[in-house]
């Protein structure tokens, strides 16, 4: 078959020596940038762009490549460990994964989670080899309409996403897109909730977001409260790394449903990891037969994510490579990269550098090898983190969260608004209020209103829109089919609120 | 549902008086709605009222901004249609919550304002000091006020974390990521 | 020591006086001296590392041709010429970035036609980069294009006009966010022509390519540099270029004025500014060192790979572009509508 020849052509190229060992740099430096809270793989591929200028192509797009995918084997390291989330798309696995450190289980949510990035990227791999050019052609007929759709989708699942109030996590969603709407409006260029401050004219910054709502409240929560549990080191035996037979039987269809979704999501341009994950989790919960088990623990709860967090970030290569579309920022600064050096992904590439294309789909699967490799033993190490004491260790995590936040912008008003959330964000664990859905109510709202108004205009103000095209009209259908599905929780919600029973479930 | 819970509040014996389970027939038991008949609001609901009321008040803050820009209809959305129409659910909800909690019994928590504020100086502090005096002087603060934050203080081992953290974060940050950051100075 | 109030010299000049005469010489010699560094402080110039702060995120044409440039010229000057990246909306932080420094050339902002355009486009900008900074010299210089997709019905601008004649409010042109060069460029096409269109705004200009592939929007108006991948992968056809002579990459394409409208032209250009109060021989220097940069062949060649022009100006030539550039947009903004911020 001629996939397979130019897979073997692909592969071949992507065992040189040159390549392998941009490879092996590239994800490394994507881990290790990805554990750390803040900063990112934006701004790690755009310092190390110009480092590219003075290599030939392949091995060039493969390092950054690796950065890219391997920030996301490393991001939910803080989140398992620490409760502190390395990027905005590792805050659902707080949701699971601290608990699980917290009951002794680290070792099994840090390595479940790095089979589960395997599972993610290796499936988006595959359909990239096998579809790309299908897949890409039809991501991009996706139009504003069946956008929003999406988001509507994604919306309603999130009302899941809280075990307390459905009330409460219902405000914090709306709370959240109002936030997001703080800046310059896309649709007509005015700024609103700006108050003149031109820090925050281009939005409040995500980062600055999450890791206050997480990072800092959650610090601020201990200091109060207890402890964040320290572990014994003698405790960290090998069989308590390893998962159990029960594990792993929750783990594959979950790991198998994240990869999906996150390969959907992930192809769509503009709609990023961060959509995907959370989609990923609401569905786990609606699939489960004990729903309850979420935010305790669950395993479901950090294999779906984190597959769909790899599967999404692998599936933004189809249409950047297959069409020269990137996907969001990151895509965008290489394509950049390779317009320099004279490359034009596209519809020409495969054509006229096959080896080029073919090779850089082989590193990928090279690199997710690597860093399975790479990351297993280094669970032990992260593991011994949790033995540092709590009262140096949480000024060495205030440490990292204020220099990650700065990277973005180099601005120190990010990190104010960082402490800003962080009280607000402990205020709100203290009462109840989820920040999960905030958070996804901050990063869906603009793309909400932008895409719905865009597809007004285009529409010349027919609403029929949203139902005539068959892509919108499915997602607004699965919308009301969840609607429907969680009126029973409605009514319960409705009926504690009305009798008197205890709204809150503890 | 378990009705023996004893969460269920000063409005137990009202509840059975009105028919008991399967009787949710709007108006009569709006009449009889134990909230008018209710006593008192419980010290410990006090605090999550005040924060349901403060969503409440972002709300209408919300609301009153939005309604600022220029609003247009549903098929032609100015700047201030979704802001405003976001802004009176999260009113509605912020008033649901608050009845929810009205409902039910909370839970006192342990509120200390020594955690809160020395964290916020901490981080103030680093934020002034960054790009005035460096990366160690802003560190070597951070470290050493958010110290204070936990009983008992211990200089020794924070300081010999400051010290790690600032060149750790030296090498991998300005070094390694070529962040615009001083060791000392501007 | 010496009483110096009541004895006088030979001459008859009192010995005070002589003092402060004397002590007048010495700060003079030092205030000389001082001058003296800051002229040999051009001569020395650069002395430590310098900054180049780009009021865009990492990636983009202006962070790309400012790193370029900024290896050539820490050959040609013998110091680290560093990009670092403030971006923020109207340049606002990375103009405070400069602000904060010292008058000695050692921090430079990249000043753009986006500048001029955020002059009028926002109430309070914060600064004004007219009294407050010192011109040196253009880099890059760009043209917008106008595309449309190639299996589509417009062969030329002339057919995209005649259709939006022929059916008012029926055709849409696709830009990036309102109040960008792109959009505004848009904008003075529709008030040029005449013609009753709607202008769409998109977050990116990805997002616009897929729009076009779709056929949701017929027009588009972006920089060649975005498009480049798109008209190599015959995605997008270029129709015009709104510059007042053709781009010598895409000699076909005639200008927006050969090509029908009269009179229009957008061009873009991103350019150095230091804080005002700078030496002149330091900016002089800047200057000569980057006109050097910006004939050079290998950033020739460079640049029009990304689609863009390498031209120097002089700090005068400069500062008029930019005052004209700045008058141009006032105007469009008026005339437009366009709410400010």
């Amino acid at each position: 078959m001629d996939t397979l020849t130019n897979l073997g052509l692909g592969f071949q190229a992507a065992l040189s020596f040159e390549n392998l060992l941009f490879c092996l740099f590239g994800v490394s430096l994507g881990t290790f940038v990805g554990v750390l809270p803040g900063i990112g793989a934006l701004a790690t591929i755009s310092m190390c762009l110009p480092l590219t200028f003075y290599l030939a192509p392949m091995p060039a797009m493969i390092m950054l490549a690796g950065i890219f995918y391997g920030a996301q084997y490393g991001s939910s390291t803080a989140s398992i460990l620490l409760n502190l989330p390395g990027s905005a798309p590792a805050a659902i696995t707080c949701l699971d994964g601290y608990p699980m450190a917290q009951q002794g289980r680290a070792g099994v949510a840090l390595f479940l989670t790095t089979i589960a990035s395997f599972v993610g990227g290796s499936f988006s791999i595959i359909l990239m080899i096998g579809f790309a050019p299908i897949l890409a052609s039809f991501a991009i007929s996706f139009s504003s309409a069946d956008y929003f759709s999406i988001m509507i989708l994604a919306l309603v699942a999130a009302s899941t996403l809280s075990n307390g109030s459905f009330i409460k996590g219902i405000a914090m969603v709306g709370v959240g897109l109002l936030l997001g709407m703080v800046g310059t409006d896309i649709s007509s260029g005015v700024a609103r909730y700006t108050f003149g401050t031109v820090e925050i004219s281009d939005g409040i910054s995500l980062i600055a977001l999450a890791m206050g709502l997480f990072g800092v409240s959650e610090i601020l929560s201990n200091l109060m409260h207890g402890e964040h549990a320290v572990v014994d080191a003698r405790a960290i035996t090998f069989k308590s790394l390893i998962p159990t037979r029960q594990d792993m039987r929750e783990f594959w269809p979950a790991a198998g449903r994240g990869s999906v979704i996150g390969a959907i999501v992930g192809m769509l341009p503009g709609t990023g990891p961060t959509i995907a994950t959370f989609m990923s989790y609401s569905a786990e919960k609606r699939l489960s037969k004990n729903p309850e088990k979420f935010g305790k623990g669950a395993i479901e709860g950090i294999s779906s994510p984190e597959a769909a967090n790899n599967s999404s970030v692998q599936a933004a290569f189809i249409p950047t490579l297959t069409l020269g579309i990137p996907g969001d920022a990151i895509m965008a600064v290489m394509l950049g990269g390779m317009l320099i050096h004279g490359i034009t992904p596209g519809p020409q590439l495969i054509v006229d550098n096959p080896v080029l294309f073919w090779g850089v789909i082989a590193s990928f699967w090279l690199g997710n090898i690597f860093l399975l490799i790479l990351n297993i033993p280094l669970i032990g190490v992260w593991v011994r983190l949790l033995t540092v004491p709590y009262h140096v260790l949480y000024p060495a995590m205030l440490f990292f969260i204020c220099i990650g936040v700065y990277s973005v912008n180099n601005s120190t008003f990010d990190v104010l608004l960082t402490l800003m959330f962080g009280v607000i964000g402990f205020g709100m664990m203290r009462f109840n209020f989820p920040a999960a859905p905030l958070l996804l109510g901050f990063v869906l709202g603009p793309l909400l209103e932008e895409n719905f108004r865009r597809a007004l205009v285009l529409s010349h103000g027919d609403l029929g829109v949203f139902v005539s095209r068959p892509v919108s009209l499915v997602f607004l259908v699965l919308t009301l089919i969840i609607l429907l599905a969680s009126v029973p929780q409605i009514r319960g919600g409705l009926t504690r609120l009305i009798r008197g029973r205890d709204a809150i479930n503890e | 549902m378990s009705r023996s819970n004893k969460k269920l509040g000063p409005f137990n014996g009202k509840h059975r008086s009105t028919g008991g389970e399967g009787c949710q027939r709007p108006v009569g038991w709006a009449l009889r709605n134990p909230m008018w008949n209710m006593k008192a609001i419980t010290k410990e609901q006090l605090p999550d009222l005040v924060a349901c009321g403060l969503v409440g008040l972002f709300g209408l803050a919300a609301i009153w901004m939005g309604a600022s820009y220029p609003v247009g209809s549903v098929t032609r959305m100015g700047a201030g249609f979704f802001p405003v129409a976001i802004s009176a659910i999260v009113i509605g909800l912020a008033v649901a919550a608050a009845i929810e909690t009205l409902m039910s019994e909370t839970s006192r928590g342990t509120f200390k304002w020594r955690p809160l504020i020395f964290i916020s100086v901490a981080i103030l502090a680093w934020t002034q000091l960054i790009d005035t005096l460096g990366l160690i002087p802003s560190t070597f603060a951070l470290i050493l006020i958010s110290g204070l934050a936990k009983q008992p203080f211990r200089p020794v081992s924070l300081i010999l974390t400051a010290t790690f953290l600032s060149v750790a974060g030296y090498l991998v940050f300005v070094l390694g990521l070529h962040m615009p950051l001083t060791l000392l100075g501007r | 020591m010496l009483n110096f109030k009541n004895e006088t010299t030979r001459s008859g000049v009192s010995c005070l006086r002589r003092a402060v005469l004397g002590a007048a010489a010495v700060a003079a010699l030092a205030v000389g001296t001082m001058g003296g560094t800051f002229a040999a402080a051009a001569q020395d110039y650069p002395t430590k590392p310098v900054r180049i702060i780009v009021p865009f995120g990492p990636g983009g044409l202006a962070d790309i041709s400012m790193r370029l440039a900024g290896e050539q010229l820490t050959q040609i000057l013998g110091q680290q010429f560093v990009v670092e990246n403030h971006p923020g909306a109207g340049g606002v932080a990375a103009a405070n970035q400069l602000l904060k420094s010292d008058p000695d050339g050692h921090t430079l902002v990249v000043m753009s036609n986006g500048t001029t355009i955020a002059m009028s486009l926002f109430n309070d900008l914060g600064y004004d980069p007219q009294t407050q900074f010192a011109p040196i010299s253009t880099l890059a210089w760009f043209d917008l294009g106008l595309f449309a997709s190639p299996s589509g019905d417009y062969a030329t601008i002339g057919d995209f006009i005649a259709k939006a004649k022929a059916e008012p409010g029926q055709l849409n042109i696709g830009t990036v966010n309102p109040g960008s060069t792109q959009n505004l460029a848009a904008e003075y096409f529709r008030s040029a022509t005449d013609i009753k269109v709607n202008i769409v705004a998109y977050r990116t200009s990805p997002d616009i390519l897929a729009a076009l592939i779709r056929g949701e929007i017929d027009l588009v108006v972006e920089s060649p540099t975005a498009f480049a991948a798109a008209i190599k992968n015959d995605q997008a056809k270029m129709l015009a270029v709104t510059g007042a002579v053709r781009n010598p990459s895409h000699p076909d394409v005639p200008t927006t004025s050969e090509a029908g409208v009269e009179g229009y032209e957008v061009s873009g250009w991103n350019a150095l500014y230091t804080l005002a109060g700078t030496p002149d021989d330091v900016i002089a220097k800047l200057n000569k060192a980057i006109t050097e940069v910006a004939a050079m062949p290998e950033i020739q060649a460079k640049f029009a790979e990304l689609g863009t022009t390498a031209k120097a100006l002089s700090p005068e030539e400069m500062a008029t572009q930019f005052e004209n550039d700045r008058a141009h947009w006032a105007k469009i903004i008026e005339s437009a509508g366009i709410e400010k911020r």
